[in-house]
């Protein structure tokens, strides 16, 4: 049992709305080579609660966290004090190690300091965790996917931190009158769970559905993430990738293999076989908005109708 | 000793009660609260809290100069312990030991005497821990993950509220207004009290045993929500300037709140409508203008009992979305309690903005909960308050304190490997760590700005290589603004101090236009006292000024009638001599460099530069400038 088990979390299928989200996660999880996301949106538009909510479906644990005031030795890693202080050197995993293969979770990733965010700079660009601190010299293959949340009021990302995520969602606040209806409702579920701390909370009929729901979707995903090599990808799509990274100027050539990858991704997960336009046209938006020159973050508007009618200009297809 | 009365008729008890009920609500912002009675309010909630939980609540208080070590903990030493004298000392904030007979950690009620002084560490604290579902702590190999079980109660004055981040203020769900008397006891009660020496600043309020025991019987209330309450949650909401989603999670928490501690079964609309009044949300119907009706959705559902007495069993994506039925329809399926306590209620928060963040004008710099940016040459970097501790590359601004703690872990072996066996503690340059400091300005850029004389010239453009001087510097700015549109008082100037130019307020006070009285005289002496503080005075003095004056001279206000603010001559030259006595002192300071921005005027062409002459300034002139000024 993990030591956060005992922690209530809103099942990731009671989570109403953010469809754009959950996909970006689904996708990085399917394809861990997408790198990671960023989910820059509103205040209490459900951003952590999400990320949370997808790890514990995924990996039966809360994310591995860096708050934003950790220090350089739990990043890294570093040695357990108290036996260290009796004269034994026994080794303490950092986060980064720890999160090795699964999802590395950083919440207001732009109050960071900038200390650690060179460091994980650092190990997201070489793929090596290097720790030359208190007497150790080693290096170590760390793969992560890398999830941040941020409140774009609160300052932007440095540029080379925002590249690093191969996808980007923009959050706003859902505003359709049912589905506010049900957020309310929901919560106010959860909450009588949340706020009386029960252990049992799963066994109550109200989430007994969603946990059941969460299961199918975690095989779902989990499948897809098998039968990702699988799915063909036609020329005229990777044509239409290459054309999609021109006509919106993205910067530098990640953003070619980023489309093939993320449009293949969904593709496994609405279990085809194959990547039709439909796929690239839904994933688009998400790899190439914080990728684009001359786009600051502080632009909330990273992606707008104009942007979707040259996408379907391109790929001959309505986004849905 | 006199207790005042208390009773939930009272809106601010009954506020404070809801946050007692639902942890949902526990974190509550007062604005405009005295300290002693913010104190009081902590009193109140604390014994609220002990009868609802049934546990002993602990109270934490966050004042200005919280750095994170304090707050999520460190190194300590022990001194009570041979066998290791460096332990782990927990933070104020930090997860407290499971103590509780169920295993569960102890409530503790965090009290913020003042939210716009907090201190950045512990602002970007309670970001990370307000209102939050999981806490981490990850600081000098100490790791935690929890669930955070806090109440929050901050006090924030409306005028400074543009200094909070908006990321923070949303955290805080209930939102109060200070009532702004002490209750119902009377000036005689009190002189009563202080004739009999039982007088007490620190007032603590007892609550009567009728509350604790209403106060009981709510938390143990299972009080059914309605759609018609979903629904009128969604209204109220619906025509807010503007929408939040944790704004409308928290009335619809208020509603039901509100609901338990009338015993009631059920929460409908006039529950949210008595959960609005208490924060002072406007009624819908108020709000839409005349004609239009509030555009309900529809729906086939209703609410049903469950276990949790709560809601209807529909997973999250299909279309639940309840019937929102007028209330009479309800009314025949389920009985829904209608209390007449709205009759006596003291709606003193009716029609008082709950949520001032929203039209404030913006007070804090961009990017507020950041670390601050250091520039790479800082000649003299221990200045600035100390805001934490990072690693030291030199031995400058070293951080005695926290250098040992760090070589402290190593000593055991250290000393085992270079075999020393006395109680030397062995430093390594790994160890060395300096003081992290808010950066203190060393430069000042003060602006004087005489609106009245700047009609037609390109004076923006004029200024603007002084602007850029000082963001490049990083000089704090000061605007000193004479003859505005909306000043103060007319006859008086108005002072615009700030750290940096990014602060929107200098925006702001560089588009402002033009009023009609030049009280030059009352500017200058203004720009006088503001360089002879920042020079001369506190720990952190400027070194250099640049004092950059935009005025015609043409001054029409004496100084007398300025500190009178009233007229009582006809405007004669009083106002231009006044304003070049004091040109003259100002011109006598040291390490100050004036520039005079010349407008140019059509009339009394000469009288800027006898301003220049006097404050011994640069003169440099205004393109394009006309010469007929405008209000004189």
């Amino acid at each position: 049992m993990s030591e956060d088990s005992h922690i209530p979390i809103l099942p990731y299928t009671s989570i109403i709305g953010q469809e754009q989200l959950k996909l970006a996660l689904e996708l990085a999880y399917v394809a861990p080579r997408i790198g990671g996301v960023l989910i820059s949106g509103e205040r209490g538009t459900a951003k952590s609660t999400t990320v949370r909510a997808f790890a514990k479906m995924m990996y039966n644990h809360l994310p591995v966290t860096i708050p934003i005031n950790a220090t350089e030795d739990r990043v890294i890693g570093g040695w357990k004090i108290d036996e260290l202080m009796t004269g034994k050197a026994t080794p303490k995993k950092g986060l980064l190690e720890e999160a090795n293969d699964k999802l590395l979770y950083i919440d207001e990733v732009n109050l960071l300091d900038d200390h650690i965010v060179n460091i994980i700079l650092d190990v997201t660009s070489t793929g090596v965790l290097e720790i030359q601190r208190e007497g150790k010299d080693e290096q170590k293959q760390i793969h992560f996917t890398l999830v941040g949340t941020m409140n774009p009021e609160e300052g932007s990302l440095r540029p080379q931190l925002l590249d690093r995520f191969g996808l980007m969602v923009q959050v706003t606040a859902i505003t359709d009158l049912n589905l506010r209806g049900k957020i309310v409702q929901v919560e106010l579920n959860f909450s009588l769970v949340r706020d009386k701390a029960m252990r049992d909370w799963k066994s109550i009929p109200f989430f007994q559905n969603s946990l059941q729901q969460e299961l199918e979707c975690k095989a779902k995903i989990e499948q897809a993430r098998q039968r990702r090599h699988s799915v063909k990808v036609p020329e005229s799509i990777v044509e239409m990738c290459l054309r999609l990274s021109k006509e919106f100027q993205a910067e530098g050539h990640r953003s070619d293999y980023l489309l093939v990858l993320a449009a293949q991704a969904y593709a496994a997960i609405e279990e085809l076989h194959l990547v039709e336009a439909k796929h690239l046209a839904r994933v688009a938006p998400l790899v190439l908005q914080h990728r684009r020159q001359r786009i600051t973050q502080l632009n909330r508007i990273l992606w707008n109708e104009e942007d979707d009618n040259l996408l379907m200009k391109i790929v001959d297809h309505v986004p849905t | 000793m006199f207790q005042p009365e208390m009773n939930l008729n009272q809106t601010f008890i009954r506020s404070l009660a809801c946050a007692a009920v639902n942890p949902g609500l526990r974190s509550i912002l007062v604005l405009d609260t005295p300290y002693t009675e913010l104190q009081s309010t902590a009193s109140i909630l604390t014994q609220m809290l002990e009868c609802t939980t049934g546990n002993k609540v602990e109270q934490v208080h966050l004042r200005v100069s919280e750095l994170d070590d304090d707050l999520w903990g460190s190194l300590f030493i022990d001194h009570g312990s041979d066998s290791q004298p460096i332990v782990w000392h927990r933070g104020i904030l930090a997860n407290p030991p499971n103590n509780l007979q169920n295993g569960e950690q102890p409530l503790r009620l965090v009290i913020i005497p003042d939210l716009a002084k907090l201190s950045l560490a512990a602002a970007r604290a309670c970001v990370m821990l307000v209102a939050a579902d999981v806490a981490h702590l990850e600081r000098h190999g100490h790791h935690a993950i929890w669930q955070p079980n806090m109440c929050w109660l901050a006090s924030c004055s409306k005028a400074e509220i543009g200094a909070v981040s908006p990321h923070l203020l949303d955290r805080f769900a209930l939102r109060l207004n200070w009532p702004g008397v002490a209750s119902t006891y009377s000036a005689a009660d009190l002189l009563k009290e202080v004739l009999n020496d039982t007088f007490s600043e620190d007032i603590h309020r007892i609550l009567p045993p009728g509350l604790k025991n209403q106060l009981q019987k709510a938390a143990q209330c299972q009080t059914t929500i309605t759609n018609e309450f979903i629904g009128r949650v969604l209204a109220y909401m619906s025509v807010a300037e503007n929408y939040f989603p944790r704004r409308e999670i928290a009335l619809a928490r208020l509603a039901l709140s509100n609901a338990k501690l009338n015993e009631a079964h059920y929460v409908a609309a006039n529950d949210v409508d008595t959960a609005a009044s208490l924060i002072g949300l406007i009624p819908p119907e108020e709000v839409l203008p005349k004609g239009r009706s509030i555009d309900y959705p529809n729906g086939q559902e209703e609410a049903t009992d469950t276990d949790l007495q709560h809601t209807t069993n529909h997973p999250a994506n299909e279309d639940i979305l309840a019937s929102f039925h007028e209330p009479e329809t309800l009314a025949s399926e389920i009985s829904v309690y209608e209390p007449n306590y709205t009759d006596t209620l003291d709606l003193l928060s009716l029609s008082i903005d709950p949520y001032p963040e929203d039209n404030a004008p913006i007070n804090r710099e961009i990017a507020s909960l950041r670390l601050p940016f250091f520039q790479y040459a800082i000649t003299n970097p221990d200045r600035g308050t100390i805001i934490g501790v990072e690693r030291a590359t030199t031995l400058h601004n070293i951080a005695l304190v926290s250098t040992l703690f760090a070589a402290a872990p190593f000593q055991a072996i250290r000393r085992k490997n270079l075999n020393i066996r006395d109680n030397r503690i062995i430093l390594s340059t790994s160890d060395l760590r300096c003081y992290l400091r808010k950066f203190a300005p060393h430069q000042m850029l003060l602006l004087l700005i005489d609106y009245t004389s700047l009609h037609g010239s390109d004076w923006q453009d004029a200024l603007s290589p002084y602007l850029s001087w000082a963001y490049i510097e990083r000089a704090s700015i000061c605007i000193v603004q004479v003859g505005a549109a909306h000043p103060t008082h007319e006859l008086r100037a108005d002072l615009i101090q700030e750290r940096s130019i990014l602060v929107p307020s200098i925006t702001t006070a560089l588009e402002e236009k033009s009023g009609k009285a030049t009280p030059l005289a009352d500017g200058f002496g203004l720009a006088l006292r503001t360089l002879r503080h920042a020079l001369q005075h506190g720990r952190h003095i400027v070194h250099r000024a640049l004092f950059v004056v935009v005025s015609d001279g043409r001054g029409n206000v004496s100084l007398e009638a300025s500190h009178n603010r009233h007229l009582t001559k006809p405007i004669s030259r009083e106002g231009i001599e006044d304003a070049l006595k004091l040109a003259q002192q100002i011109g006598e300071l040291k390490h100050v460099q004036t520039v005079l921005l010349n407008p140019q005027p059509k009339y009394h062409p000469d009288l800027p530069l006898l301003f220049a002459a006097t404050l011994k300034a640069e003169v440099i002139n205004i393109a394009n400038a006309q010469a007929e000024g405008v209000g004189k």
